[in-house]
C-alpha cells in the first residue's frame, strides 16, 4: 500500500526537478561567407573570477561544437602556441586590439599555422542563488538513515562571442540563461533530483554556435 | 558472541591505527611539483647578447607556506626555475648565454651587453581556509636585476604574476598547481610584453646601436 504512494511522490518530485526555464539568444554581426569545414578555438574570457566559466563547461561546449564540420582546437595547445598573447594580461578584448595584435608579424604567422579560423570567447558561470530545508542523518547499531528535505536554485548564465580571425570581425554572439531548482528528499536514503542547468546551458549554447557558424547538426 | 565482538573492535582499532599512521606519514605536507616545461613566447628578438645568472638559492627555491587543516603546502619550483627565465629570455634576445658567476664582470669573455639575474622576492599561497575566497590564490614576485657590461647594477625590475585555482571535489593539489602555473605564465607574459620598454634595457640597446654605428663608420673610412 505504501509503495505506490512513495512511487507517486518520487514521480512528482522528478517532475518538479525537471522544471527549469531556459532562454537562448543569438545576435549575428557579420555573415559567414566560407561554408567549408573550419577550425575553432574556445577560450575563457578574461575578467572577474566570478564570471569565468568552469573548466567542465568549456569541455562540454567543445564536445558540443566539435562535429566534423567544426573542429575544436585544444585550448591549452592554442594558448601555448601563441604564448603570451592570449593570456589574461595580454589577450585582446576588442577587435581594435585584435587588429593591433595581428599586426605583429610573428603572432600572425603563428596563428596562421594553427589553422584556427574562429575564436569563441566564453564568459559566465553557474551560481546557487537560493536554498533551504535540511536533512538529518544518523547511525545506530541497528542501522542508519537520513530524513528531511533540502532544495536549492541554480542559475547558469553564459555568453559566447565569436570572432573571425581571418576577416578580423565579429561574427556574432550567443547567450544562454538557464535557471532551475534541485531537490534532495531523504527518507532513509537521500534521493538527489538535480536540475542540470549547466549542461542545459551548454547544449543550448553549442547548438546555437553550430547554427551561427553554419555547421550542420550532429 | 562477546568474543567475536571484541575481535571486531580490536581489528577496527588496528585499522584506525594504521590509517592514522599513514596519515601522519603522508598527510603532514602536500607537495606540488611543477613540470620543467614552459611555452616558448612568440615575439621579436632584441639584437643583444645577454647573460643569464641564476644563483643557487634561486635554482633550489622551494616554497614552504600556508598550512591547511594540519597540512603544510610545499611548492617545489626547482624544476620550473631551470627553464622559466631561460625560455623567456632566450625568446627576447638574439643570444642568451648562461653564466655561472657575476664576479666575472667586467670583463665578460663572451662580450655580453648585459647580465640578468632573477631573484624570488616573495611567493605567497592563500588557501580558501586562510581567506574569504573559494579559490587557492598564488602571487609570485620576482626581481630581475640587470647588470651592465661594466658590472654596474643600473636597474632592477620587479615582475609579479598572479594565479588562482578552484578546488573541485578533493582536487586541492590540482587547484594549487593551476594557481602556480597561472602565476608563472603571468610573470612570463609581463616579461615578454614589457621587457623592451624597461629603461635599463633601452639604455643597453641604445649604447649597442651607438657602438654598431661607430664601428660601421670606422669600417667605412
Amino acid at each position: 500500500m505504501l509503495l505506490p504512494k512513495v512511487m507517486a511522490a518520487l514521480a512528482a518530485l522528478l517532475l518538479m526537478a525537471s522544471c527549469s526555464t531556459s532562454r537562448v539568444e543569438v545576435i549575428r554581426h557579420n555573415p559567414i561567407e566560407d561554408r567549408s569545414p573550419q577550425s575553432v578555438v574556445i577560450l575563457s574570457r578574461t575578467g572577474a573570477p566570478a564570471t569565468q566559466p568552469e573548466a567542465s563547461f568549456l569541455e562540454c561546449l567543445s564536445k558540443g561544437v566539435d562535429n566534423g564540420h567544426l573542429s575544436v582546437y585544444a585550448q591549452q595547445q592554442f594558448l601555448d602556441a601563441l604564448f603570451p598573447w592570449f593570456e589574461p594580461r595580454a589577450a585582446p578584448t576588442t577587435l581594435a586590439e585584435l587588429h593591433a595584435l595581428l599586426a605583429r608579424a610573428p603572432v600572425a604567422a603563428k596563428l596562421s599555422r594553427t589553422g584556427v579560423r574562429y575564436l569563441i570567447w566564453v564568459r559566465g558561470d553557474t551560481q546557487t542563488t537560493d536554498g533551504g530545508g535540511g536533512i538529518s542523518c544518523g547511525v545506530a547499531p541497528s542501522g542508519g538513515g537520513c530524513i528531511g528535505f533540502a532544495w536549492w536554485d541554480n542559475d547558469s548564465t553564459y555568453e559566447a562571442l565569436i570572432w573571425d580571425l581571418q576577416r578580423r570581425w565579429s561574427v556574432g554572439a550567443v547567450s544562454a540563461e538557464v535557471s532551475g531548482t534541485s531537490y534532495l528528499p531523504a527518507v532513509i536514503i537521500p534521493v538527489p533530483l538535480i536540475a542540470r542547468t549547466r549542461s542545459t546551458a551548454c547544449r543550448g549554447l553549442a547548438e546555437q554556435l553550430r547554427e551561427l557558424l553554419r555547421a550542420p547538426a550532429r | 558472541m562477546a568474543y567475536a565482538g571484541s575481535r571486531v573492535i580490536k581489528r577496527s582499532a588496528l585499522v584506525m591505527l594504521v590509517l592514522g599512521w599513514a596519515w601522519l606519514v603522508t598527510g603532514c605536507t602536500q607537495t606540488v611539483r611543477l613540470p620543467e616545461v614552459f611555452p616558448t613566447p612568440v615575439t621579436q628578438k632584441l639584437p643583444l647578447r645577454v647573460g643569464l645568472y641564476q644563483d643557487r638559492p634561486f635554482r633550489d627555491y622551494v616554497h614552504q607556506g600556508a598550512s591547511e587543516m594540519g597540512r603544510a603546502w610545499v611548492v617545489d619550483l626547482r624544476a620550473i626555475h631551470k627553464t622559466l627565465f631561460k625560455t623567456l629570455l632566450a625568446s627576447q634576445f638574439s643570444e642568451l648565454i648562461e653564466v655561472d658567476r657575476l664576479s666575472g664582470i667586467p670583463p665578460q669573455p663572451s662580450g655580453l651587453e648585459a647580465i640578468i639575474e632573477p631573484q624570488v622576492q616573495a611567493f605567497t599561497l592563500q588557501t580558501p581556509s586562510s581567506s574569504a575566497s573559494p579559490y587557492y590564490r598564488v602571487s609570485a614576485l620576482y626581481l630581475l636585476r640587470i647588470y651592465s657590461s661594466q658590472g654596474e647594477l643600473p636597474g632592477s625590475w620587479p615582475v609579479e604574476g598572479r594565479g588562482q585555482g578552484h578546488p573541485g571535489w578533493l582536487k586541492a593539489r590540482q587547484a594549487v598547481t593551476e594557481a602556480v602555473t597561472q602565476a608563472l605564465r603571468d610573470v612570463g607574459a609581463q616579461i615578454v610584453i614589457e621587457l623592451a620598454a624597461q629603461p635599463t634595457i633601452r639604455d643597453v640597446l641604445t649604447a649597442k646601436q651607438a657602438r654598431d654605428v661607430g664601428a660601421a663608420a670606422v669600417e667605412g673610412r
